[in-house]
């Protein structure tokens, strides 16, 4: 029987999302634990579990919209849509997915003065024939959710849904929203290139030291400390750390992308904060200029339903407009860093032509019988 | 003659002197030098410049583009 979290795990791994993973003395005094303490308990965790400890990017600071792509694929091309979106230098997330179609979701972070070409570059997809549709939500940036005590029974060690109370009380949340969740005026270029190298290794590995970094750059560690603190920190471009685990087992369980669609500002607000400490909630993102919402949900596979069956329930009552999602494969899910390449002298270099020939090429390659079309 | 003497002898100090701070101002601009030309400016690329430089953009078959993360789940 694969091992299991106990209220203690939890505890930390949730003081870990909000406190951040590189000061664990730091962790512990805030969880009131000896530092010692905390230490002996993360390897044992990290031994037993699936836990990865990365770094999330403010992006807009950085110049960057969120895409949130939802690519449905041309029957017999499944594969070749995911090599196709993997072409866009841009991408940061891509998944297969499957449910109300087979395709693929991906998350980029595209140069704000290149949308358009963005946008050309999805229906350039859909007009060689690799994809039957492409949509695309632009989103502000998605917020980290860390809860994972609440709703956890101590004594059984297990989650207790409490579907019913979540949703009587999402009247009376609040209707401000984290800085995260509401759409930004503009999209500053607030780092330079130290600044980026150094997120992208801790969106790799947000435990990794000031040396190593510095060590890869050829600077001094001082130097990286000055960026991390005065730069990343100061001007809000590093906006939180993210613990990834498998709290509710890998093969019980299954990751969701939601969009939620309501008639008010207000009713989303207030559902989106019901959400803020959910243990079912990884992360939200707000679809700009839209009374929607993107949720990364999370859900053992018997709770689904109970999640589904209230959500009709808010339709039913007139909080909730409409609702649609997508499952997770985890079997071909792919993410990379921010693509700090392509940035130079401050600004990031968007090659909308050389996306534009590389899926030509891989369609030309991969089925030319559409290539021919 | 004693004030000639010192006279001299002053003129040899200063002489002195005005070679020790000489000195002491190239030694100081030599090494300031030395360590600009060692150590990389913050904007140094080292190992990545090297890389993105032998696959440069315009051959369109590299796909350098971030490095991959080991974890399957959506980040934020």
């Amino acid at each position: 029987m694969p091992p299991k979290f106990d209220y203690s795990d939890l505890r930390i791994l949730e003081g870990l999302g909000k406190y951040g993973p590189r000061n664990v003395t730091g962790v512990a005094r805030k969880l009131g634990l000896p530092a010692e303490t905390l230490r002996k308990k993360l390897k044992r965790l990290t031994s037993q579990f699936f836990l990865k400890f990365n770094a999330n990017i403010y992006h807009t600071y950085l110049g960057l919209k969120k895409a949130l792509v939802f690519a449905e694929a041309a029957p017999g091309y499944e594969d070749l849509l995911f090599n196709c979106l993997r072409q866009n230098d841009f991408w940061i997330s891509l998944v297969r997915c499957y449910g109300t179609f087979e395709g693929c979701v991906g998350v980029f972070t595209v140069p704000n003065d290149h949308c358009v070409e963005f946008e050309q570059f999805l229906e350039e997809m859909v007009k060689l024939g690799a994809a039957r549709k492409n949509q695309v939500f632009w989103c502000t940036c998605f917020h980290a959710i860390h809860s994972r005590c609440k709703w956890f029974d101590r004594k059984s060690k297990t989650w207790n849904f409490r579907w019913d109370k979540w949703i009587e009380k999402i009247p009376n949340e609040d209707t401000e929203l984290p800085y995260t969740l509401v759409d930004p005026k503009d999209f500053p270029i607030k780092g330079d290139y130290t600044d980026v190298f150094i997120l992208k290794e801790l969106e790799k590995d947000a435990t990794t030291s000031f040396t190593d970094i510095a060590k890869m750059l050829g600077v001094s560690p001082q130097l990286i400390g000055y960026h991390y603190r005065s730069h990343l920190i100061k001007r809000g471009i590093l906006e939180s750390f993210e613990v990834a685990d498998f709290r509710f087992g890998t093969t019980t369980s299954n990751f969701f992308f939601f969009l939620f669609k309501f008639d008010s500002a207000e009713k989303l607000n207030k559902f989106a904060s019901s959400l803020l400490d959910k243990p079912f909630v990884r992360t939200l993102g707000k679809v700009l200029g839209q009374n929607a919402l993107y949720g990364y949900i999370y859900l053992p596979k018997p709770e689904f339903r109970g999640f589904i069956d209230h959500l009709s329930k808010l339709i039913r009552t007139g909080f909730l407009q409409s609702y649609s999602y997508a499952i997770q494969d985890l079997q071909k899910s792919s993410r990379q860093t921010i693509s700090y390449e392509y940035f130079r002298h401050g600004a990031w270099i968007y090659d909308h032509k050389k996306h534009v020939h590389n899926i030509h090429n891989l369609v030309k390659q991969n089925a030319p019988e559409l290539h021919t079309n | 003659m004693w004030d000639e003497k010192t006279k001299n002898g002053g003129e040899k100090l200063n002489l002195k002197t005005a070679l020790l701070l000489l000195m002491i101002f190239f030694a100081s601009t030599v090494t300031t030098i030395t360590m600009a030309i060692k150590s990389p400016t913050p904007d140094g690329f080292s190992a990545t410049e090297t890389a993105f430089a032998t696959h440069s953009l315009e051959s369109g078959k590299v796909e350098l583009a971030g490095d991959p993360i080991d974890n399957p789940l959506v980040g934020s």
